[in-house]
């Protein structure tokens, strides 16, 4: 069927003013996302990743306590910075503080880990540390859309965005990009946005940053049964195809379709998954599940993991929240207790 | 929703039921940031945005933003499946259009002008009638009642009440 047969002269002009690049395109996308592929027909490169599983602790852990170990700065430590400040600061700063933690050397490749991550450093053989990203903006919420969009400028679609539009999902009955616990501010949904991508690739997002149970709203009806929500359901698509066709192309509307659809499975999926009673105590244990201060994070993980497992292609767990201009020995301290765990335990270095 | 419901109280004026120096965010449900007004001022937590705004949308305050983002996400449609306020507005809704008339045809056009600000065409009629009468047989398992209470708890689904175009 010729892409263009479609769309009218007022959406030609409408779709070519906003967004990506050409209307072809766009329609092609949607197209494809309405099939139920909502992968691209045709990879450049056979794909290797499979899933991908984010963590991400907001707010900025200091990577010099952590784990990029700098001996000049303790070498350092109370003298004036040598060289000429970075551009990105805007506060005033003082002389060179070394790190208050001890860093170590761990496993067979010697990577440098502080003090605040001992399990952590269990791992290293298992981790690639990349030292060598920087960013450019200084303030968290263009810090934050830079690095989960690549823009603080421009609205672009975020990292879990392109894996969802470039692998698809796995799981017809799941979403294939969630969000657990992400924080609203700081750029807030555009962080886990689809930009000009089919607007099924934004993620879904489970819970907030409060460390209640994560879970999706709205997942059960008080009253009614699933037979006559169905039934609800049907008769409103039946009005949204209607819609549909008297509009002809209108890509929003076609995913706003799915989404339905997606929402009405995920009340019978989605509760099992979230529903970690049936983890084993060994489970429990791995994820921290036991003790109170690994407790919400651990469950972020373990959620994450199901998620995986079920087919979801990238899940992304936030922790807040490392934002330490003061206080730093203490908050940095506790916010690394909570995130510290490693499955094995290696010989001592 | 409230309007529809015909809940909203159009008297200006009203506080934030919240103590000085408390802020709506996450931690809130809707219930407690409950008061049936249009709202002219509402403070905001930039760091917490309440769920319900984000989703539906609610700009990002740290940001600032040349146009909304328009998302479309399974949350919106299970809010208005199954959260209270939207039930309670459907089944509002239902028992004006029942009370104001006996017409059929006209409880149609009352939910379509509430819910939609047009009226229906020929054809949404008949939809709208079909859908009602076999809602109201006994093998459904709901009443006429509830066939128009189900009806106009449709309509609130449809994409076209959620979407200014």
């Amino acid at each position: 069927m010729s892409i263009v047969e479609n769309i009218s002269r007022r959406q030609l002009l409408r779709n070519s003013a906003v967004g990506f690049g050409s209307l072809a395109l766009a329609d092609l996308l949607a197209r494809e996302s309405v099939a139920g592929a909502s992968t691209t027909s045709g990879l450049h490169f056979p794909m290797r990743a499979k899933r991908v599983i984010f963590l991400f602790m907001h707010g900025g852990p200091s990577h010099v306590d952590t784990f990029d170990y700098k001996p000049l700065l303790a070498r350092h430590d109370g003298q004036p910075l040598p060289f000429d400040k970075p551009r990105v600061q805007f506060a005033q700063t003082g002389n060179l503080l070394k790190s208050p933690w001890t860093f170590r050397q761990y496993g067979q490749s010697g990577a440098w880990v502080s003090d605040l991550f001992p399990q952590v450093g269990q791992c290293v053989d298992d981790i690639c540390f990349v030292k060598s990203m920087y960013g450019s903006n200084e303030a968290h919420g263009g810090a934050l859309l830079k690095m989960h969009t690549g823009s603080d400028t421009f609205v672009r679609p975020s990292m879990g965005a392109w894996i969802s539009y470039g692998l698809g999902s796995e799981n017809e009955n799941l979403p294939s990009f969630v969000t657990i616990r992400p924080t609203m501010g700081h750029g807030g949904v555009r962080n886990f946005g689809s930009a000009f991508l089919p607007a099924e690739h934004q993620a879904t997002r489970i819970g907030t940053i409060l460390p209640t149970h994560a879970n999706i709203e709205n997942l059960k009806n008080p009253q009614l049964e699933r037979g006559v929500l169905r039934r609800e359901l049907d008769f409103a698509q039946r009005l949204n195809r209607q819609q549909l066709e008297q509009r002809g192309h209108d890509a929003m509307l076609e995913a706003k379709i799915q989404s339905m659809e997606l929402a009405f499975r995920m009340q019978t999926e989605a509760p099992e998954l979230l529903d970690l009673a049936q983890e084993t105590d060994d489970t429990n244990r791995l994820y921290g599940l036991d003790q109170p201060h690994t407790a919400n994070f651990g469950r972020s993980c373990l959620l994450a993991r199901r998620l995986s497992e079920a087919g979801v292609r990238f899940v992304q767990a936030s922790h807040p929240y490392w934002d330490q201009h003061s206080e730093l020995k203490e908050k940095h301290g506790s916010l690394a207790a909570e995130v510290d765990k490693c499955p094995r335990k290696a010989p001592a270095v | 929703m409230l309007t529809i419901a015909g809940r909203v109280d159009h008297q200006v004026g009203g506080k934030w039921q919240l103590s000085p120096g408390q802020y709506p965010d996450s931690g809130q449900s809707w219930g407690e940031l409950d008061s049936p007004r249009r709202t002219l001022l509402l403070p905001i937590n930039r760091a917490a945005l309440n769920e319900f705004f984000s989703t539906f949308d609610f700009v990002d305050p740290a940001a600032s933003l040349e146009k909304r983002p328009a998302t479309v996400v399974p949350h919106q449609t299970l809010f208005v499946m199954n959260h209270p306020l939207a039930m309670h507005a459907g089944w509002a809704l239902a028992q004006r259009i029942m009370q104001s008339t006996q017409s059929s045809i006209d409880r149609v056009r009352m939910a379509y002008a509430t819910i939609l600000g047009r009226y229906p065409s020929r054809v949404e009629v008949d939809m709208a009638l079909e859908f009602v009468e076999q809602n109201a047989k006994p093998a459904s398992a709901t009443d006429a009642s509830q066939a128009w209470e189900l009806y106009c708890r449709s309509l609130l689904l449809v994409n076209e009440t959620l979407y200014l175009d």
